[in-house]
């Protein structure tokens, strides 16, 4: 029997890492707690320095997953428990409720034409991100199939146009309800896989070695920080580039939260997540190191979506640390974006045209200055996904002091973990980017192959 | 004194400039504490023109250090500074003008004809005052003696509470002025006779109008002087209108006000709360905060000192505030709890004929009726 290799997390490096596993013939179990694999990289627009399409670098290797006879894809699924050393883990996961049969699905998008509910959607819901209960993450979502939040049983959502009959039984005797619009939809399209009580099951496996690759995540910056959740055009740069990103909410029009207005001045605030401020989250320790390079990117997106914006990048200290980086910092400068010093003390709103204000110290100057903006994004830093304490516990692995996920020995042990058999990359060790993740996926796939066919 | 501790600040900034955009003072002069800071880095501590100019032009409003990415001391490097630059003998002729007044009169301003028993007078025989009372009132120099309206509401709102209360007959300085100005040595022997004149009338409250005495006797006391009242309740007036506020305050004309946080009294005390819940429950008082509260609230231009060093460069930051920042919220008028801050505010506004008024909370508590 061939051996087997558990993955955590299907973003890019465990994308990655199963492809890798998979083309050496070891049995591949790629387990996401998301409806679909991609991860963080799937709802990027670009990548630096490059300029690609993240999607269209993404979804090849996504459906290369999910045709891959070697790997078993196990999305919305969640690891509860793992016992077991060295060569054999007994593996118990969750998998969570979808509420579709994934057998009986086509992927025809019916349930999600039928449903009346439109609720905010958790990703893009501040830049007027909305979805139906029944939906897909994103288009090009694998595996392919619907999922519904059914938030609207026990008639919860009449109001809203959930229900369209009054049932003499309760819902919690019938379990079936056969007059929703989604159930109803599914139907006329000759399926039957809408199922809106549906149980979480258990799946028990044995596998030979594990790879965490449970990501990272985007910094959410406390309400008031530079006005954001006070002021509607104050963004993060990850819904900028929701923004900027054909498949967003906005169809890649860079438009402005409180009017929907076309941004033309847009500023760029590094290092939010650094400010120590009394009673709000611990800043952020360390450079999340990537951030300068999107915002890089971002500025020259905009520029070339629009040749009149204008861009400013505040900054402290500039990240070019990799390949190719200090030339895209240079192409931004020569398309006209302004790289300023100093950082913004504070953010005034316009209460008429919404429009902001940002006073800040010039450092080149040595004066204060003020700046009427459309638009302020800010360049949050990266922080340890919220999932890693769970998985230390589970698989008894060992964090480092940021809440990441500790290497054995950065230098003569990447990738390792204090277990013998759990390996780790991409995210979940640190602040990295695309391309810096994919390396180590190959690096952690191949120790793990290593060490199983000895 | 520049310090090792000192040094750790100075070393950990990282030069992002938010303090200077932060700064009240940046706007009426050419005061840049970023440069200030970046002086200290290059370890030029001894250069006798720079310790004789920009560590007189803090405002001491804590602002910056609120702002601060690093969360640095940087006020109390000023402080530091302000004490090297008088060991050095190179200090402003007016920080050394109100030593002396407050040797010789026990206040910072150097009047005879208006003194603190001016309006004590007045006020003996009110029907709350009692020799009894476990609470003093505690004006303060600039009540007393500067804004002779603000003692009198105050006690004028202890009664409408209900309250007794004593007066100090000859209350003396809290030497907090002396503190700011880097004068710590005198500072102590002023607080070691102020801690025996309050213990000796025997009481369970201290009352102050002056949110820089409440700043003295609850922070610098303890924290630089190492002076410690035991047994005392120090409160400001607006805590005790606050939590005496179950009485119906009510104006008779509607009125729309805004609030001022005084720097002492918020950021150095974090009383931020107590004035507002008493502006709040005036019945007909619509209370508009400003685009800038609490913590990052901005400052008056008065603190620090400033009021004695340069008053004129105080109006000016008072008067940017006023039209910028407050005129446009389209209120009549503008409270604060700071004798200052009210001082600073009102002569700005009688100058440059802004149309706001400016109160005092208590003032406004007091021509409030009873319903």
């Amino acid at each position: 029997m061939s051996k087997s290799v558990l993955i955590i997390g299907g973003g890019i490096a465990g994308i990655e890492a199963a492809l890798n596993l998979a083309d050496y013939d070891f049995q591949v179990y790629l387990v996401d707690n998301f409806p679909t694999i991609g991860g963080l990289m799937a709802r990027l627009d670009k990548t630096f320095p490059t300029n690609d399409c993240s999607i269209c670098i993404e979804a090849p290797k996504m459906y290369e997953v999910q045709k891959n006879p070697n790997i078993h894809l196990l999305t919305n699924c969640e690891i509860r428990r793992v016992n077991g050393t060295e060569d054999v883990f007994k593996v118990r996961i969750v998998k969570k409720p979808r509420f579709v049969d994934e057998e009986k699905c086509k992927g025809c998008g019916k349930c999600t034409e039928a449903c009346p509910v439109s609720v905010p959607d958790e990703i893009d819901n501040k830049i007027g991100g909305l979805r139906k209960l029944a939906y897909i993450p994103f288009p090009q979502a694998v595996p392919n199939y619907y999922l519904i939040h059914p938030d609207c049983r026990y008639g919860k959502m009449k109001d809203e146009g959930a229900c369209i009959g009054d049932c003499i039984i309760d819902c919690i005797q019938c379990r079936e309800c056969p007059i929703a619009l989604c159930v109803k939809a599914c139907k006329d399209e000759g399926g039957d896989a809408v199922m809106l009580w549906q149980r979480e099951e258990l799946l028990d496996l044995e596998v030979n070695s594990i790879i965490v690759a449970s990501g990272i995540e985007s910094f959410e910056p406390p309400r008031g920080l530079y006005g954001y959740d006070v002021y509607d055009n104050v963004i993060t740069n990850l819904q900028y580039e929701r923004l900027m990103n054909a498949g967003g909410p906005t169809q890649g029009e860079i438009v402005r939260p409180s009017d929907g207005a076309h941004a033309r001045r847009i500023a760029w605030v590094q290092c939010v997540g650094r400010e120590k401020r009394e009673g709000k989250p611990e800043p952020i320790p360390y450079c999340s190191k990537v951030c300068c390079m999107i915002a890089t990117k971002q500025t020259i997106v905009t520029l070339e979506h629009g040749a009149d914006a204008k861009a400013y990048v505040l900054h402290n200290h500039l990240q070019t640390y990799g390949k190719g980086f200090y030339e895209f910092y240079r192409r931004a400068k020569e398309l006209g974006v302004r790289y300023l010093k100093g950082k913004p003390s504070d953010v005034f709103e316009n209460p008429k045209t919404k429009n902001l204000t940002i006073r800040f110290e010039d450092l080149d100057k040595g004066e204060v200055e003020d700046l009427e903006i459309d638009l302020l994004v800010l360049s949050t830093g990266l922080i340890p996904g919220n999932s890693n304490k769970r998985l230390s516990k589970i698989l008894k692995i060992e964090l480092n002091e940021h809440g990441f996920i500790k290497e054995k020995d950065p230098v003569n042990a990447p990738f390792e973990t204090n277990v013998k058999g759990i390996y780790v990359c991409g995210g979940a060790t640190g602040p990295i980017d695309i391309s810096e993740s994919v390396s180590q996926a190959i690096g952690a796939s191949m120790k793990a192959a290593i060490e199983v066919s000895r | 004194m520049i310090t090792e501790e000192f040094k750790d600040i100075i070393r950990a900034c990282e030069q992002c400039g938010t303090c200077t955009a932060s700064c009240p003072t940046k706007e009426a002069s050419d005061f840049n504490i970023r440069k200030v800071v970046r002086h200290l880095q290059l370890e030029l501590y001894e250069d006798k023109d720079f310790l004789s100019k920009y560590p007189w032009l803090c405002t001491q409003c804590y602002r910056c250090r609120e702002l601060c990415t690093e969360g640095l001391e940087i006020p109390k490097l000023v402080m530091a500074l302000r004490e090297l630059a008088l060991k050095n003998a190179v200090a402003p002729e007016s920080v050394y003008s109100v030593s002396k007044a407050i040797k010789k009169f026990g206040s910072p301003y150097q009047s005879q004809t208006r003194t603190k028993e001016t309006w004590i007078n007045k006020k003996l025989g009110d029907s709350h005052q009692s020799s009894d009372a476990d609470l003093l009132y505690w004006a303060g120099c600039t009540p007393s003696i500067m804004a002779p309206n603000l003692a009198n509401a105050a006690v004028d709102v202890l009664t409408k509470l209900d309250l007794d209360y004593k007066i100090l007959n000859n209350e003396p300085c809290c030497g907090e002025p002396l503190i700011s100005l880097g004068l710590i040595d005198e500072a102590r022997d002023i607080a070691v006779k102020v801690k025996k004149a309050i213990e000796e009338a025997q009481i369970k409250r201290l009352v102050t109008s002056c949110s820089g005495c409440y700043n003295a006797f609850t922070n610098l006391y303890p924290e630089i002087l190492d002076v410690n009242f035991s047994g005392i309740e120090i409160l400001h007036i607006s805590q005790v209108l606050s939590k005496n506020m179950n009485k119906e305050f009510k104006l008779e004309k509607s009125m729309a006000l805004t609030y001022h946080d005084p720097c002492s009294l918020g950021r150095h005390s974090k009383v931020y709360d107590a004035p507002r819940k008493v502006l709040k429950s005036i019945e007909g008082l619509n209370f508009v905060e400003m685009e800038h509260t609490r913590e990052f609230s901005r400052c008056c231009g008065g603190g620090g000192g400033i009021l004695s060093l340069d008053y004129k460069m105080a109006m000016e930051i008072a008067n940017n505030m006023l039209t910028k920042e407050i005129l446009p919220l389209g209120v009549e008028g503008l409270v604060t709890c700071c004798p200052s801050c009210y001082l600073n505010f009102k002569r700005t506004v009688l100058k440059n004929k802004i149309p706001i008024k400016i109160y005092d909370l208590s003032e406004v508590a007091a021509f409030c009726g009873l319903s």
